[in-house]
This record gives structure tokens, C-alpha cells and sequence, in this order.
């Protein structure tokens, strides 16, 4: 019994001959506690979704939606803007250190947020999974090897790794004669801290798959390893994903932000950003000055929270271990090691 | 698994060799990041212009004109001997940086684990046994909110309010300047609370913890979001348990049932994720340190990153490596005194 809902993307007679129709059914088998949700953790996956949604239509529309330029600090009469302005009628958040709109910033800033989550979650995916899939499935001195570098980078202060990489990745020279944009160059000190987290969750379950009988039956078919790894394991690890994708893209954010506090971020320059935001405004906080700074740190809360409460509420839905049901009790020592991806964050 | 494999010395010493690989991969790591990284590190460390000869005599000095290899050899030996290089941009070892700077932020860090173990254990304990209420949503809300919002930010805003507002507490530093100079003076442990006890002095003493309570409360938030939630997760778990529904057909009062039966097996995992929090400590202490001009290990590390001070970086990331390898050895050893399950595993 506890084996059917803890995968509940295939059953083996689904899979051995995937059409585009039963594809379908089984993504829909594996949102379907989603929509049978009820109450508080529905609302709260709303709620998540709803505030994500705020600020990516802030990212979209930003040119329409922010009343000046991000870098704009002068008027169209060519007059300056006030310096650490309090909020007015022409600038509702008031103006920074650098004369620059607030508000424009935290919308320009949302932009900034979201793409570089994005490309992060994006590479971190795409280098953690295979590598995950891979080494779990073969096992052997490679799988071990990796296990002991993912671990060691897992284990290492995360925020000082990307501040070394982002100081590789940075300077004239770039790293190895790459030059990388500010935007990429944040992502990609990021990702460095992502991989190993998607590396362990999908190589563990993988390794507990694997053993399944349906599995082995495919390789006693005679089925390649990649095909076995595409057909049958893929499908039944990959329901962690989404749980770790949106809990990671909030972390991102404020990895982002921590870069962008300590200078080592996207530059003021080339985008708006609020960790620098934070930064500049740090200075002026025990002067009384709290417009700088209240804005584009609430901006971070909202944005991380609605990233969260998506994250904690997909988790609630999809782990069987936390859902709620009327059930028998389960047996859970079986479970035990599944809860492991919950604990570890 | 053979039966032999579950006794104590031998699990230990296992962890203990495991080790090894760890710090080596990441020695290794640390000093090829340190060797690819972008600019010429003695020429950043003497500044501008400086004649073609000084540099090369300089470079000769630390070594860096030998082959990588030997460097590499240079580097892993001094580690083994404890001794972690000078720094470049001053006349003064790595050592004497962990040595001073690092005990302001073994102090930053102790208190906010405290403040942080206090508020994490409390909360989750009672949101634990109010599951479903308002005070549970409230709690985890608030364990949301301590995750999402930036540490710097909560350092920020505490600055508006007891800073600016207020005026009860000083924005930054260690101790004003005054007490510094004494401490300084007559100082044994380096770690001014300590120290200004050892001293006898009250004023010191009083100053002292004036100038630690934002930013341990700070740091200490930041930590206990992950305390709360783990500690509500596994309370409720281990309230499904027989013994717990054994415990409660006795008669027992629900707070008992919960405190004394619930809470204490739930901690295990906690004593797990107090290790794992040594990073997110480190991490933290870097953006509070910078907040709150703190004079710690992180705030120096971002300095001689700033200076390209290659040598410096490279000694006080080795540290930082070494401490996480070395509490999660720790923390595995208690474990597994504590719990006999892990040995078997």
C-alpha cells in the first residue's frame, strides 16, 4: 500500500508503452493531490502562487509599470532628483543615496530577481539531475567519488561559496578568459550551490528505485540503461524536483542578495538590485532614513515567502509522510529514509 | 551489513577516515579556486606602481615564483602544521587572524545559536502541540518569515528601531572605543565577554554585551526558523508513534505526553541540524558582520577579498573548511552516542 502513493507518477503497465495520452494521465495522477487538497494548505499554495505572481508581472511590464528608468536620476527636465528624498507624490517610495527611484528599483529589481533565479534553477537542474540519475544508478568508484565532492561542497558555508566563485567569475579577465555578463555571473555563482543539493536527493531515491522489481524486469527485457534510467527511474524520482526547484529558487534569491549586500552581485550599473540596494542604504539606517531600506528588503521577504509557501505547500501535498489523511497508520520505518529531502532543509 | 560493523569504535573510527578525502577535496578545491582567480595577487597586495623588481622579489618571498606543484605541496604542508600562511596586505599571520578576529566571531556565533536554540526548541514545541491552530500558522509564519527575510535586512531595520528611534543600543562595532582599548590591553581569551569578566570589570562587561545583543538576536533569528520547523516536523511525527498512544491511555496530560515523551525523541534530528547550522552560521555571520561593523573572521575575509589578498583568503577558508568538517565529525560522534540506531545503519 505505501509503495503506491509514495509514486504515484507510474505504475509499470502505464509506462511500458507511453503514449502522449497516458503521459499526460500520469502528470495528472501526480498533481492529483494538489487538486484534491482542501483547506489551509490549498490556500496557502494560492497564496504562494499569487504573490510569485505579483512580482513576475513586475518583471515583465517593468518598463510600463515603473514610473522612471531604474538608473534614471534625473527628471525630464534635466533637473536632479532629491538625495535620500522621503517619499512624495512624484516618488511614492521617495529616492535612494544614488538619486535614483525606489520604487522603480524594487520593479526594475524584481526583473534582476527572477532571471537570475531562473537561469540558476535552470543550470542547476540540468548538471545536478543527469549527474544524480547517473551516479545512482551506475554506482561504482565514479558515483562515490562524486558523492564525496557533492558532499564536501554541500557541507561548505554555501554563501561563501558563491562569493569566491562570483569573485572568480568577475574582474577584468574573467575566469579563464571568459567574460561573463553580471547577471550570469551572479546566476552561475549560485548554481555552484544548488547542484549538490539536487545531485543527493535524486541520487538517494534513484538508489532506493532502482531495486524495484519493475525496474529489474526492465533490464531483464534486455532494455539499455538509458532507457531503464529515461522510462522507469527518471519518472519515479522526478516528483522531488519541483519541491527542491521552488525551495531552491527562493534560497537563490536570498544568496542573491547577500552577494549583491557584500558588492559581489550583479553591478548597480548594469541592473537594479536590491541586496545593493541593501547595501547602500545600510549607511543611512541609523541616521533615521528607513525608505532605502524597508522597500527593497520587504520586496526580498514577500518575494522569498511567496517562493516558500509554493515550496512548503507542493511539499505538503505531494510527501506522503506529511500529508494528512484518514488512513490507517503507515508503516513508518519504511518511510524514514524518504523523509530525509523534508529534514535536510 | 556484518554484524561487527555496528560496535562504536569501529563506526568511529570509519567517520574518523572519512574525514581524510573530505578535508583533502576540499584543500584542494580551495587552492586551485585561489590559483585560477583573476589579477595577480602580489601586485594587488603592493598596489599600483611598483618597479618590475620589488614584485618579483616579493613574489619569490611567498613562493609564488616556484611550479604550482611545489606551491600546492608548500600550502598542504603548512595546513598539516597548523600553519594557514601570512597575509599578504599586513604584517600578520592567518593564525593571528583567527586568533582575534575569530574569536569575536566564535562570540557572535555562540550567542545567536543560544538565542537561537531558545526561541527554535520553544516555538516548535508548542506549535507542535497546537497543530492546525492559529498558533500554529503563526509560528510557522514566523519560522517563514525568520527564513525569508535577508539577515541583513533584520539587522537593518533593527538599527532603525533601536538605533535611530530608540536610541538603547549602539549600531556597531564590538565595544566602544574606550572599552576597546582596554580590552585590548588586558586581554586573555580574546573573546571580550571573557575577557571582561575575567578582568572584573562591569562597565567592560555591560558595554560588551550592549554592543552583542543586535547582532546575536540578528543572527540568531536567521537561525531559528530552521530549528522551528524541524522540531514541529518531528514532534508530530514521533507523536504517531505507539508508545505516544500508550502513553496517552494512561491518563498522562497531553502537555506531559508531549514534553516528556514527544519532545526528547524528537531531538535527535535537532542535535543533526545544529552541526548543519555551523555553515548557515558561517554564512550568516558574514552579512551580520558587515551590517554591524563587526570586527569577526567574515567581515575580514570580505576585506581581503576586496584587497585580493589571495594568501589571506585562502588561510581563512581553509579555517572555515576545517571547522564544518570538523563539527560534522563532532556532530556524527554524538550521534551516535546518543542514538545506537546510526551505528547499525
Amino acid at each position: 500500500m505505501t509503495s503506491e502513493f509514495m509514486v504515484p507518477t507510474t505504475s509499470p503497465a502505464a509506462e511500458a508503452a507511453p503514449s502522449k495520452g497516458r503521459r499526460v494521465r500520469g502528470i495528472r495522477r501526480a498533481l492529483a493531490p494538489i487538486a484534491e487538497a482542501r483547506g489551509l494548505p490549498k490556500w496557502v499554495l494560492f497564496i504562494g502562487i499569487g504573490i510569485v505572481l505579483v512580482f513576475v508581472v513586475f518583471a515583465i511590464f517593468a518598463p510600463w509599470i515603473s514610473p522612471y528608468k531604474f538608473d534614471q536620476y534625473l527628471t525630464t527636465s534635466g533637473q536632479r532628483f532629491p538625495k535620500s528624498g522621503a517619499p512624495s507624490g512624484s516618488h511614492w517610495f521617495g529616492t535612494n543615496i544614488m538619486s535614483t527611484d525606489v520604487f522603480s528599483h524594487i520593479v526594475y529589481g524584481a526583473r534582476t530577481a527572477l532571471e537570475v533565479i531562473v537561469i540558476a534553477v535552470v543550470i542547476s537542474l540540468f548538471v545536478g539531475v543527469p549527474l544524480g540519475l547517473f551516479s545512482g544508478y551506475y554506482g561504482g568508484p565514479l558515483d562515490r567519488m562524486l558523492v564525496l565532492v557533492m558532499d564536501a561542497m554541500f557541507a561548505f558555508p554555501s554563501l561563501l561559496l558563491a562569493i569566491l566563485v562570483a569573485f572568480l567569475l568577475r574582474g577584468k579577465f574573467g575566469f579563464l578568459g571568459a567574460s561573463f555578463s553580471g547577471i550570469m555571473a551572479a546566476a552561475i555563482s549560485i548554481t555552484v550551490i544548488y547542484i549538490p543539493q539536487y545531485f543527493r536527493v535524486i541520487r538517494n531515491s534513484v538508489i532506493s528505485v532502482r531495486e524495484n522489481p519493475y525496474v529489474e524486469a526492465a533490464r531483464v527485457l534486455g532494455a539499455k540503461p538509458r532507457t531503464v534510467i529515461a522510462k522507469y527511474v527518471f519518472g519515479n524520482v522526478v516528483q522531488n524536483v519541483p519541491v527542491i526547484g521552488t525551495l531552491n529558487a527562493a534560497d537563490a534569491l536570498l544568496t542573491l542578495a547577500g552577494l549583491g549586500f557584500l558588492g559581489y552581485g550583479v553591478q548597480p550599473t548594469e541592473a537594479a538590485e536590491w541586496g545593493y540596494d541593501l547595501q547602500r542604504a545600510l549607511g543611512e539606517a541609523s541616521g533615521g532614513i528607513w525608505w532605502t531600506s524597508v522597500y527593497p528588503g520587504l520586496a526580498i521577504v514577500l518575494l522569498v515567502t511567496g517562493l516558500t509557501l509554493v515550496g512548503e505547500s507542493l511539499n505538503d501535498l505531494i510527501n506522503p509522510t506529511l500529508r494528512r489523511r484518514q488512513l490507517l497508520p503507515i508503516d513508518r520505518a519504511e518511510m524514514a529514509g524518504e523523509d530525509e529531502v523534508v529534514a535536510g532543509r | 551489513m556484518a554484524r561487527s560493523s555496528g560496535s562504536l569504535p569501529r563506526y568511529l573510527l570509519t567517520r574518523l577516515l572519512l574525514v581524510i578525502p573530505m578535508v583533502w577535496i576540499l584543500l584542494t578545491v580551495v587552492f586551485i579556486l585561489m590559483r585560477v582567480a583573476p589579477g595577480d595577487p602580489v601586485q594587488a597586495a603592493l598596489g599600483g606602481r611598483q618597479p618590475q623588481s620589488v614584485i618579483n622579489e616579493k613574489r619569490h618571498e611567498l613562493g609564488f615564483d616556484k611550479p604550482i606543484i611545489v606551491q600546492y605541496g608548500h600550502y598542504i604542508n603548512g595546513v598539516l602544521h597548523g600553519d594557514f600562511g601570512q597575509v599578504t596586505s599586513e604584517n600578520r599571520s592567518v593564525g593571528n587572524v583567527i586568533t582575534h578576529e575569530g574569536m569575536a566571531t566564535l562570540e557572535l556565533s555562540v550567542c545567536a545559536m543560544l538565542i537561537a536554540l531558545v526561541l527554535g526548541l520553544s516555538i516548535g514545541v508548542i506549535i507542535a502541540r497546537f497543530r492546525d491552530t492559529p498558533l500554529d500558522v503563526a509560528g510557522r509564519m514566523f519560522g517563514i518569515l525568520t527564513y525569508a527575510a535577508p539577515v541583513f535586512w533584520v539587522g537593518i531595520l533593527f538599527q532603525l528601531l533601536f538605533v535611530a528611534k530608540l536610541q538603547w543600543l549602539p549600531s556597531s562595532g564590538q565595544a566602544d572605543t574606550l572599552q576597546d582599548l582596554d580590552l585590548a590591553q588586558h586581554a586573555h581569551t580574546n573573546i571580550y565577554l571573557v575577557d571582561a569578566i575575567i578582568n572584573g570589570s562591569w562597565s567592560d562587561f555591560t558595554n560588551v554585551l550592549q554592543h552583542l545583543i543586535l547582532p546575536s538576536l540578528t543572527l540568531g533569528l536567521l537561525i531559528c526558523g530552521v530549528f522551528i520547523r524541524l522540531v514541529r516536523v518531528n514532534v508530530i511525527q514521533t507523536l504517531k508513534d505507539d508508545y505516544i498512544e500508550a502513553a496517552r491511555a494512561r491518563g498522562i496530560s497531553e502537555s506531559r505526553v508531549v514534553l516528556r515523551h514527544g519532545f526528547r525523541n524528537a531531538l535527535v534530528p535537532v542535535v543533526t541540524v545544529v552541526g548543519l547550522q555551523a555553515a548557515l552560521l558561517l554564512s550568516g555571520a558574514v552579512l551580520t558582520e558587515t551590517t554591524f561593523s563587526w570586527p569577526g573572521i567574515g567581515r575580514a575575509l570580505i576585506n581581503y577579498l576586496n584587497q585580493r589578498d589571495y594568501v589571506a583568503v585562502q588561510g581563512i577558508v581553509t579555517v572555515f573548511a576545517l571547522i564544518v568538517v570538523g563539527v560534522s565529525l563532532l556532530i556524527d560522534v554524538v550521534t551516535a552516542l546518543i542514538d545506537p540506531r546510526v551505528r547499525y545503519s
